[in-house]
């Protein structure tokens, strides 16, 4: 490398940190600004420590108090004061939504820094749980889709039971399912018929990849994969579950809808794509039939990406 | 008359991978015209594509082109080679050095390809090259029956966090993790490196479908993939498909994370920034900063909490991909401080503040001393370390002497070999150059 090319590299870093280092000065100083027109009830800590002076004043605007929320993330796990604020603050249901919500986000930053984090652990997860039930329903969906995904059996009970119509329900029943469904140890089957029966294009591809954990589903999805009449995302997600939960029996549907040149040419490049890749060799180059058909796709230019797939799984053959 | 050139980065297939870091190679003559020695030019065989190479008698002096006298007799002439800095591969072999009779208008007395691999922006990757990178994942994922599953296994259990997470050797964990897995990747296609999300900056081609996949914004937050795509199969803990709904517009927005610039100032200003200030410090989180390994909080607490799903917590954040890319960037940023700041030195408190062992005076938690081991690579089981090793030894390959079967926490700061050579690791960043910053 030039001595050139390292030294601009050095100055145009060495402006960006200078212009940081300008903008933070300037931020430190609106800090205090702030902090001392708030609440006189918080002089003593003003002068000490601005930034947790905004942080717990409610009488100052909301995006003030947002900005040290976002600015604070760096030293936040070794400050047992700053975390403790924080969870009076996303467990204070008179406190503005926007500021709670910023506060739950940086209680997820500081959870990363584990054995930092230890001592607060316990009372994040139960302000997470006492937010499964809050008026809001933002930071209701965020602890319940944080909880659901780590599988805590209280957040998976309140879901079964407001499915079962025991009790309400944190979060839209279709969320509720897909929540529930992050955990494939749970009979989760029944819920995932129901929303694959009634949903969206997008709700019925998310039942459709969370079957891939039910063996008893295996027919579904062989059905939705022969449905023309279904979504091409939809048909695709059964094509990735078919071949998780049965790879031989996807394989040979694979094959037959590869080869099966009045289907869709996406679905047919998802076949060929497994196949190729993460199909089995010999079931594959060891079926004199398919690699005959596989012959008359790879000639066929009405669908040029089909074509071309086909002729590389040909190239590709050990006997090549 | 001909030239045959060697260099000490060949995989087991006689493949040549270059980084920015000079390694040493040879060159010898074959079949001389006579017996006199020979003038020859070393070069790029196409300056105006491919990676681009840079040549010298020194390690510290490289340069486009390099005149080698080589005697007659076939001895052995050496030199050192590494890409040219930023102009990196983007194929398998396409930087070429040609080895010509100086003054000689053409012909080449030999070519040799290699690879400048280097660990790139993921948003600016060319279609192939996002495609090996994602076919080599997918297949080491191999619908969760792959070896994938030892990764994941790393960065799951509680205590398994505790070596990672919460302490200074957060980075040189990480950096370990990550170079495990490429390694593992470069098995599979070696043409492969470790792409990074600059979680800075809007970042629109990752989260397509050709590449870690699109979440629908008006939809269900189902990630979507092309149907080439074989993260489509992607499984993890038995459960098919990626949850990630993201908190930003992928299309337009950033993360909710520190820029580059406010993240490169944490430890303070050079020549006194420092890593870790040590036990004892108890920072005001925003006047003031007490270590470059704050950015443990944010950027990358941040980055990973501007999702819901599986990256959103520590344990289960694996199980996306792009928990990978992320922490390239991580591992990135870490590279950058320490080519700005001059800190390579492991010897220095700036570099590394706790500088000896688990148990020693002044020392911290295990796992995090510059002198400790990291498991599991060193297969040391049983509290305070975690109850069992999921992948072990570390990875030892042909074209990087570094960092061993047993990795320690010291071993991953020196990674370019720039003030030991033999602790060169085989991996670079496209923006990150080799060496120091100039005064």
């Amino acid at each position: 490398m030039s001595e050139s090319a390292a030294q601009k590299l050095k100055d145009e870093l060495e402006q960006q940190l200078s212009d940081s280092a300008s903008a933070r000065d300037s931020y430190v100083s609106e800090l205090e600004d702030a902090a001392a027109e708030g609440d006189a009830a918080l002089e003593s800590t003003v002068q000490q420590e601005p930034a947790m002076a905004v942080l717990c004043d409610k009488t100052l605007p909301a995006k003030t108090r947002v900005e040290v929320l976002d600015r604070l993330a760096g030293a936040i796990s070794r400050r047992d004061d700053y975390i403790e604020a924080m969870l009076e603050i996303v467990q204070d249901a008179d406190d503005d939504d926007d500021v709670r919500s910023a506060a739950l986000n940086l209680l997820g930053t500081a959870a990363f820094q584990v054995a930092r984090f230890r001592p607060h652990e316990q009372a994040y997860l139960q302000a997470l749980r006492d937010l499964v039930s809050d008026e809001d329903a933002n930071l209701r969906e965020a602890a319940v889709d944080t909880l659901a995904v780590q599988h805590d059996p209280e957040v998976q009970q309140t879901l079964l039971a407001g499915l079962q119509g025991d009790g309400p329900l944190p979060v839209p029943r279709e969320r509720a399912i897909q929540l529930l469904a992050e955990d494939d140890h749970l009979d989760n089957l029944p819920w995932l018929r129901e929303l694959y029966a009634g949903g969206s294009d997008d709700e019925r591809q998310e039942a459709v990849r969370l079957m891939s954990a039910y063996p008893a589903a295996r027919e579904t999805l062989e059905g939705v994969l022969r449905d023309r009449d279904e979504a091409t995302q939809v048909r695709q997600q059964s094509a990735a579950s078919l071949h998780n939960l049965a790879p031989e029996h996807f394989e040979n549907l694979a094959k037959e809808i590869a080869t099966d040149s009045s289907d869709y040419a996406e679905i047919r490049m998802v076949s060929l794509s497994t196949l190729q890749h993460l199909g089995d060799s010999d079931s594959v180059y060891g079926d004199a039939d398919f690699l005959s058909a596989l012959q008359d796709v790879g000639a066929d230019e009405s669908a040029p990406p089909v074509a071309e797939r086909a002729r590389s799984i040909i190239e590709g053959s050990p006997e090549q | 008359m001909r030239t045959e050139i060697n260099i000490s980065s060949k995989d087991a297939a006689g493949r040549t991978y270059l980084t920015w870091a000079p390694v040493r190679a040879t060159i010898k003559l074959l079949e001389p015209a006579s017996a006199d020695p020979v003038r020859v030019v070393l070069s790029n065989n196409d300056s105006s594509r491919g990676g681009q190479l840079e040549f010298g008698t020194a390690r510290d002096r490289l340069a486009p082109t390099l005149n080698l006298t080589l005697p007659a007799n076939g001895a052995e002439i050496a030199f050192f080679v590494a890409g040219d800095f930023p102009k990196s591969s983007s194929a398998d072999g396409d930087a070429v050095i040609k080895s010509a009779l100086a003054g000689a208008a053409r012909g080449a007395l030999s070519t040799t390809s290699v690879m400048v691999r280097v660990r790139k922006d993921a948003n600016t990757l060319s279609p192939a090259e996002r495609a090996r990178f994602v076919t080599a994942l997918a297949t080491l994922n191999d619908q969760g029956a792959g070896l994938f599953k030892n990764f994941r296994a790393m960065h799951r259990e509680s205590a398994a966090l505790d070596q990672a997470h919460g302490a200074p050797g957060f980075l040189s964990w990480h950096r370990a993790y990550l170079l495990d897995l490429e390694r593992e990747l470069q098995k599979i296609n070696p043409s492969v490196a470790l792409p990074y999300w600059r979680f800075d900056r809007p970042a629109p081609n990752i989260f397509a479908e050709d590449f870690l996949g699109r979440t629908n914004p008006d939809g269900f937050g189902n990630v979507l993939f092309s149907s080439s795509n074989l993260l489509r199969f992607w499984q993890t803990d038995g459960q098919a498909g990626i949850s990630r709904r993201p908190n930003f517009n992928v299309q337009t927005g950033r993360a909710n994370v520190s820029t580059d610039a406010t993240t490169l100032l944490t430890g303070g200003a050079r020549p006194n920034a420092i890593f870790d200030s040590g036990p004892g410090q108890d920072p005001e989180p925003v006047t003031s900063s007490f270590g470059f390994d704050e950015m443990e909080g944010n950027p990358h607490g941040n980055a990973h909490t501007s999702f819901q799903g599986h990256i959103r917590s520590a344990s289960t954040a694996p199980r996306d991909p792009l928990f990978f890319l992320l922490h390239c960037n991580v591992d990135r940023l870490w590279g950058v401080w320490q080519w700005f700041n001059n800190r390579f030195d492991g010897t220095q408190a700036k570099t590394y503040f706790f500088r000896g062992t688990a148990g020693s005076r002044s020392s911290t938690d295990i796992g995090h001393n510059l002198g400790d081991t990291m498991w599991p690579w060193n297969n040391v089981t049983g509290a305070p370390r975690p109850s069992n090793a999921p992948r072990t030894p570390f990875p030892v390959v042909p074209v990087a002497p570094s960092p061993g079967r047993a990795p320690k926490v010291g071993d991953m700061i020196d990674y370019q070999g720039l003030l030991n050579a033999n602790s060169r690791q085989g991996f670079c960043y496209d923006d990150v150059p080799y060496g120091i910053a100039p005064p």
